[in-house]
């Protein structure tokens, strides 16, 4: 399969550790900021998966 | 409040029948419903398994303790771990398939023509889950307690068991499959009603937050309080769910069952969307309880008791059904996993025997539930404390397994017994971690004797050709 669509993939999993982040505590709606940073990250995780299985993942 | 259980329990009991009259007796067709489970009925099994009771009600509880990062450390971990759909369930699939495995041993023994490292895998699969099915058997009695007050928990406890031991038989996989689409369903409409009338009872969610940050800032920021949510921490739980999940029995056997490619797929695609909003809703209850001054002796309670207070009594029966779907859709599958390893494992596939071992589980789970033995003592109490440990052990040995021609048997039969050697020291000594979770030392430190061995005593290996020849 094609190697460039784990590069989404790994991106995602760097951007899970948000140690910028780190003792914020300032609220953003409901949720503070950070909060919203790992919904993001984790909902992003199905779109790069979604590369995954779109373009290099092949039935065998 | 009854009617609403009684309507849930009957629907069960009719996916049990149903699924029987739609199954063929063959081991296949009970034990992996003939490898036919479409995307959906895939994605919804393999999410309802391994969302738990620990999902609906320890994460309230671990959010009213620890804080928002409890969010974090469960959401980002389990969605990476959908790609271990790939990476793990593609092949496990295809190598079930031309192979004919229904269980986890079966491939990892397969390869090596080693039974021993076979049963040793399945030994230490089922140490593992049988006491975490017997504590479900209680939980589902306490929260039967709560809708009927009249009824004791051991005899809640004993009917759940009950339907779950009549399904399981009835339908075998299938019916377990089915019964996890009808609670998925359940547990996530559920958890969603619980979030929307408590937050709007509280005066809308960015009211609810404030109150709680009111009273403790620290609830919103990491490391949290108590200092509990450390980089270190956070790394370790990421690991942890993305080589952990996989080694659930009961979720590596539904990898056999998708009817295609596809299936797994879809699966992968829209596991982390879920994750990302359902694991939220919990953890939002369980710090809002802060901003209410609401008595909590046992956090584990908190979101029962939130919804109790604040919302009306259908929707506390309508939240506490779907805390019964999610832990009661997990207990049938490691039911039925269990059954599945220790009679195709040991004696063949047999689904007389299976159904036997299933009766004599549940009856099991049942002497638990009578002798009001204490889930937090003794061995019982030990394995339940180190399942996650024991069971991210195994992945070394699955993943070499899978992709490293130069595993040995050895290898794999070393990495794990010395693996779950030093689950067993950490629990009883304490050993320096470096910051980071025992299991994650655990589990490199299992990858490494993985290595070694195998590259010390190579050893014959005819089968590692074939094994990945499906790659």
């Amino acid at each position: 399969m094609s190697k460039a669509w784990w590069l989404p993939v790994a991106v995602l999993v760097l951007l899970s550790f948000d140690i910028w982040n780190w003792h914020q505590d300032t609220l953003l709606l409901f949720m503070p900021g950070w909060m919203w940073h790992v919904a993001t990250v984790t909902a992003l995780f199905s779109l790069a998966f979604y590369l995954v299985a779109r373009s290099g993942w092949r039935d065998e | 409040m009854l009617l609403l259980a009684v309507i849930y329990i009957l629907a069960l009991l009719a996916i049990g029948v149903y699924a029987r009259t739609k199954a063929d007796n063959t081991p296949e067709g009970y034990f992996l419903a003939n490898r036919g489970f479409g995307p959906l009925v895939l994605f919804f099994t393999l999410a309802a398994t391994n969302f738990s009771a620990f999902t609906f009600l320890g994460f309230a509880g671990a959010g009213y303790t620890h804080g928002m990062g409890q969010y974090g450390v469960m959401a980002l971990g389990t969605a990476c771990m959908a790609l271990m759909f790939y990476v793990i369930g593609r092949r496990v699939w295809q190598l079930g398939k031309t192979r004919g495995y229904v269980t986890p041993g079966e491939l990892v023994g397969g390869r090596y023509g080693s039974r021993g490292l076979q049963l040793l895998f399945t030994g230490v699969m089922s140490v593992f889950t049988i006491p975490y099915l017997a504590i479900q058997a209680v939980g589902a009695g306490y929260i039967l307690q709560m809708l009927m007050p009249s009824v004791s928990m051991e005899v809640g406890a004993i009917a759940a068991i009950a339907v779950i031991c009549f399904y399981v038989l009835s339908g075998g996989m299938r019916a377990s499959g089915w019964t996890d689409v009808v609670q998925g369903v359940l547990m996530i409409a559920a958890m969603v009603a619980a979030v929307a009338f408590v937050g709007h009872a509280l005066g809308g969610f960015s009211q609810a937050s404030a109150a709680a940050r009111d009273v403790s800032p620290a609830l919103f920021s990491r490391p949290g309080p108590g200092s509990y949510f450390t980089v270190k921490i956070w790394l370790s739980f990421f690991v942890l769910w993305v080589f952990c999940d996989p080694m659930f029995p009961q979720m590596f056997t539904r990898f056999y069952t998708a009817k295609s490619q596809r299936s797994l797929r879809t699966a992968m695609v829209l596991y982390p969307l879920l994750v990302s909003f359902f694991f939220l809703l919990p953890v939002l209850i369980g710090v809002w309880a802060h901003g209410t001054g609401i008595d909590v002796d046992t956090p584990d309670n908190v979101l029962l008791l939130m919804v109790e207070r604040y919302t009306p009594p259908m929707v506390f029966s309508f939240v506490s059904v779907g805390a019964l779907g999610a832990l009661m859709s997990t207990a049938d599958s490691q039911l039925l996993s269990l059954s599945t390893m220790l009679t195709a494992d040991t004696v063949g596939k047999n689904v007389r025997v299976s159904r036997m071992v299933t009766v004599a589980l549940s009856a099991f789970a049942v002497v638990f539930v009578l002798f009001g033995y204490d889930p937090a003592s003794g061995i019982m109490g030990t394995l339940v404390d180190t399942t996650f440990s024991g069971l991210v052990v195994l992945a070394p040995a699955v993943l070499a397994t899978l992709y490293w021609d130069r595993a040995t048997h050895l290898g794999c039969i070393a990495s794990i017994l010395s693996g779950e050697t030093l689950v067993m020291l950490q629990y009883v000594v304490e050993l320096p971690t470096g910051g980071f979770l025992p299991s994650v030392v655990a589990l490199l430190f299992a990858a490494v004797i993985l290595i070694a061995v195998s590259m010390l005593f190579p050893g014959e290996n005819a089968d590692a050709a074939r094994a990945t020849e499906t790659r």
